[in-house]
């Protein structure tokens, strides 16, 4: 783990549990996005990027760096019942 | 690695069946404890059961598996001690342990049982059959952690699922085109007063009530094995499906917005519960301890019995000389202080949470193959600014 992130979570009370990608020393604490090739094992290659910041939402908690294994593979759901981005078919709850 | 995950299966207490003696009543057992919900928490009541009943202050569980949001409407309609209102009441056949942790079956009594606590995985404002809004009267404690998970057959070369995917294949079924879960007999539900239904369905935009499917009865697991390999679909608490990892594959998801997808574990194989803890796992709930309020202190269960079981479940009581922490992991649960996110409610998202007495590196350590990367220690001067927990070296 990278020095800067051991102290940042060490701060916040996560060190113990969370595992940043190893970026430099040098680079901002509040850097978004970082690749993940630790991300440990991928299915479909070359991981997408990671939050490597302190996570505030629930998006940047999901999407954090970790060394946890990882599956990447691209949806099947057919193309004529969704377009992979608009919202869902049914509302939410 | 089928070592410990017989021991894990033996302290679950998986493949015993609940033994029928046709005239046993519940009523007649020691103090008996009334207790309906889902699923997630019957290994934790078969490790407390026979410590209960060797307690010098003796009481039998005596349990109903009808799903979680059924379980609290049982309390919430439960308005008259001296009478069963209408659904307000657990009546039939339910369950109970004796001291050797051998499950059998009982007669609740004809015109219905009053439940003292009920068990579910949501808040009971969540529960679709009562109207949304906090219910009256009722005291809802949210404990462990239960993650939820779903399952394929072993021979299933599947891995991953992503929420969008679930919502088509339990919304929309063999329409949905998810291949290879078009089979709606092999698609294994519940039904809208199950907990483990409404939760999902929160996660994946499915009404509880709209899933489709095939109601998969009180075995999920055992119906699952008979399902189609490779068309088979189920969701149920880890709790469960870890015991069970010879037989049946947790598969990683994928939140919506989320980037590839995570199993509850930081890996396949581990039961370290990492992803769940930190942020990456998002498919979980409270297990909440529900009963009838104290009218006066709403802060407290109107029934002892129920406080006593309650007090047990959330981990503040100790019995039999064991850590109560460790009880709920033993039972495949995770205990709020190995968080380190929270949810204020089942609508809400996660957000960071630092407990105040953090016991991560404990659990870690004490998970089925556990193992910690935290300094162990016997008092605080080897945590630096942290402090010594449990014999681990936590941030604070």
């Amino acid at each position: 783990m990278a020095p800067w992130c051991k102290k940042l979570l060490a701060g916040i009370g996560l060190c113990a549990l969370c595992h940043c990608a190893a970026t430099g020393p040098g680079e901002a604490a509040d850097m978004s996005l970082v690749s993940s090739a630790d991300a440990g094992q991928t299915e479909g290659g070359q991981g997408p990027a990671c939050f490597s910041g302190e996570p505030q939402t629930e998006l940047e908690l999901l999407n954090r760096c970790t060394d946890a294994e990882r599956i990447e593979r691209a949806h099947r759901i057919p193309a004529h019942l969704w377009d992979g981005q608009g919202p869902l078919p049914l509302p939410p709850l | 690695m089928k070592r410990p995950l017989l021991v894990l299966a033996a302290a679950l207490g998986v493949g015993q069946t609940a033994v029928v003696h046709a005239t046993l009543r519940c009523a007649d057992l020691p103090s008996p404890i009334y207790v309906a919900g889902s699923e997630a928490v019957l290994p934790l009541l078969r490790l407390l059961a026979p410590l209960l009943l060797a307690d010098p202050d003796q009481a039998t569980i005596v349990f109903q598996l009808r799903g979680g949001c059924a379980g609290v409407e049982a309390i919430v309609r439960d308005t008259d001690p001296q009478q069963c209102q209408q659904g307000g009441c657990i009546v039939g056949r339910a369950t109970f342990y004796t001291q050797d942790g051998v499950a059998k079956s009982c007669e609740l009594a004809a015109g219905g049982s009053h439940v003292h606590l009920a068990v579910s995985e949501v808040f009971a404002r969540t529960c679709p059959g009562l109207g949304g809004g906090q219910p009256r009267g009722i005291v809802d404690l949210p404990g462990p952690v239960s993650p939820l998970v779903l399952v394929v057959p072993r021979e299933s070369p599947e891995r991953a699922i992503h929420a969008e995917e679930a919502h088509f294949v339990f919304g929309f079924g063999r329409l949905g085109g998810v291949t290879p879960w078009t089979n709606e007999e092999a698609l294994l539900i519940q039904d809208e007063r199950a907990s483990t239904q409404v939760l999902l369905g929160l996660h994946i935009q499915v009404p509880p009530g709209r899933f489709k499917g095939v109601h998969a009865g009180a075995d999920v697991i055992a119906r699952l094995l008979t399902a189609d390999s490779h068309a088979g679909l189920a969701f149920v608490p880890s709790a469960l499906a870890d015991a069970r990892r010879n037989d049946i594959k947790i598969l990683a998801y994928q939140a919506i917005g989320q980037r590839g997808a995570f199993f509850p574990d930081r890996t396949a194989a581990s039961f370290d519960k990492q992803n769940v803890r930190d942020g990456h796992y998002p498919l979980w709930g409270y297990l909440h301890a529900v009963g009838r309020a104290d009218p006066r202190d709403p802060e407290r269960f109107a029934s002892g019995q129920a406080q006593r079981l309650a007090d047990l479940l959330l981990g503040r009581q100790a019995l039999g000389g064991t850590d109560p922490l460790l009880h709920q992991v033993r039972a495949g649960l995770v205990p709020q202080c190995a968080m380190t996110v929270a949810r204020a409610d089942d609508h809400r998202p996660l957000v960071p949470y630092i407990p105040l007495a953090p016991c991560g590196c404990w659990f870690e350590k004490n998970v089925p193959m556990g193992q910690t990367r935290c300094r162990s220690c016997t008092d605080d001067t080897a945590c630096g600014e942290g402090r010594c927990r449990r014999g681990f070296c936590e941030v604070r």
